[in-house]
């Protein structure tokens, strides 16, 4: 699973699911969570988390141009390609910081995707959990 | 009420331990000792059981001193209420499976309790057969019926199914929780499977070298990791397959298999037989009406 640090900016709640915006090396992350700052007391401004998500649940855009809902976008570059005859498994560098990314061969070819190139990381806000602590 | 505060020098492999455990049961509650070989707690059963005497301490049973080092009381253990259940049976291999259970009744006779357990456990074709004629499962089952005739105010299960294959282990554990349920006894659990003791215990104590680590309701014990996650289930991995650039994993949650991916790193440090705990993202799920 892929892991990253930051520290929680702000909490929007609605009943009893929450927009949470977390600062993780420069840029601002949202997670969409089924708790409040009443059901968890580690929802507060400033409080050091852990943004966990699936690789299996990144996207990667190469060349993005047009609107788009995701709300989790970061730029990253493509590190490694390791391509299986349906997936295929992407490593990026984002900012230092190794992220996963398991996508179709299809789109790998489709994007002519290769090491070195520029990218941007994609993932729905729906697809990221909050962890305090560490395993 | 059960009260136990004891504490006993033992003579552990590693060297010497002191074992001093103080903690209270809830009447009817399901209770598991949980911890790693070795910690004592087959040493805490004996004790309750009569079976070891400790260095010092007390036990008291729904009011009922059994123990007091202090004045001397050490009630012995066949005037004890409890019934015991060890992993290897120990029935009496040369009477009957009636026989085996009228004898734990101390000589006084009960033939209509012992054909209410008979019935229950799905025992009565087998009732005068000899106890090494039966399968694995069907010993068991005698063990726990021999243990429940004496109605014990607390039973004791140590490891009772580990010898068992899954399947059995399974049908077991439903029907271990029923009749704690019917008989409204106090249980106190020894066991190390994660799955079993999520599936039977309302409250674990988790020991570590002779002492008590954490207690409570098995979330309150093994729930501590915070995520947000709202989909958490335990599991015990089936097999691992590579599949291209990722793996397949067969989980066991309650009677269910269940299939995820994971990646190289994921699997790491898993191997087919481990307990697990599976994540999800509450958002996934599509639920639809059976």
């Amino acid at each position: 699973m892929n892991r990253l640090a930051g520290v929680i900016k702000s909490i929007t709640t609605e009943k009893d699911i929450s927009l949470v915006t977390v600062s993780a090396t420069g840029e601002t992350f949202s997670a969409l969570i089924i708790d409040t700052p009443q059901t968890a007391a580690y929802l507060k401004p400033n409080q050091e988390i852990n943004m966990v998500f699936k690789e299996t649940e990144m996207a990667i855009g190469k060349n993005l141009t047009g609107g788009l809902s995701l709300r989790n976008r970061f730029a990253a570059t493509v590190q490694e390609i390791t391509a299986g005859t349906v997936l295929s498994r992407i490593i990026l560098d984002f900012k230092g910081h190794l992220l996963c990314a398991i996508i179709t061969t299809q789109s790998v070819t489709d994007l002519q995707l290769a090491v070195g190139d520029s990218v941007v990381g994609l993932v729905k806000t729906n697809e990221i959990s909050l962890m305090e602590g560490s395993f | 009420m059960i009260q136990i505060k004891v504490r006993k020098t033992l003579q552990m492999a590693a060297g010497a331990t002191d074992l001093a455990v103080n903690f209270k049961l809830a009447p009817g509650s399901f209770c598991t000792l949980y911890g790693k070989s070795g910690v004592g707690k087959t040493t805490i059963l004996k004790i309750l059981a009569g079976l070891i005497q400790p260095d010092e301490g007390y036990i008291t049973v729904n009011g009922e001193v059994w123990l007091d080092t202090n004045k001397n009381i050490n009630l012995p253990p066949q005037q004890r209420k409890i019934g015991f259940v060890f992993q290897d049976y120990a029935l009496f291999p040369n009477m009957t499976v009636r026989e085996n259970l009228q004898y734990a009744l101390n000589g006084k006779t009960n033939k209509p309790l012992i054909d209410d357990l008979l019935e229950r456990a799905s025992l009565q074709q087998l009732a005068n057969r000899k106890p090494l004629t039966l399968s694995g499962g069907q010993q068991q089952r005698v063990a726990l019926m021999r243990a429940l005739v004496r109605q014990p105010q607390i039973l004791l299960l140590d490891e009772p199914l580990s010898a068992l294959d899954l399947e059995m282990r399974q049908a077991l554990q439903t029907e271990i929780y029923h009749l704690h349920k019917s008989f409204n006894t106090t249980t106190l659990l020894v066991s190390h499977q994660l799955s079993e003791i999520y599936r039977l215990s309302d409250y674990i104590i988790s020991l570590e070298n002779g002492k008590i680590m954490a207690q409570g309701t098995p979330n309150d014990v093994f729930g501590q990791t915070r995520l947000s996650s709202k989909i958490q289930l335990v599991g015990e991995i089936l097999s691992i397959r590579e599949n291209g650039v990722v793996f397949i994993l067969d989980i066991l949650v309650g009677n269910n298999i269940i299939k995820t991916v994971a990646t190289a790193e994921e699997i790491q440090n898993l191997q087919p037989g481990d307990q697990v705990k599976v994540f999800a993202k509450a958002f996934n799920p599509i639920v639809q009406k059976l």
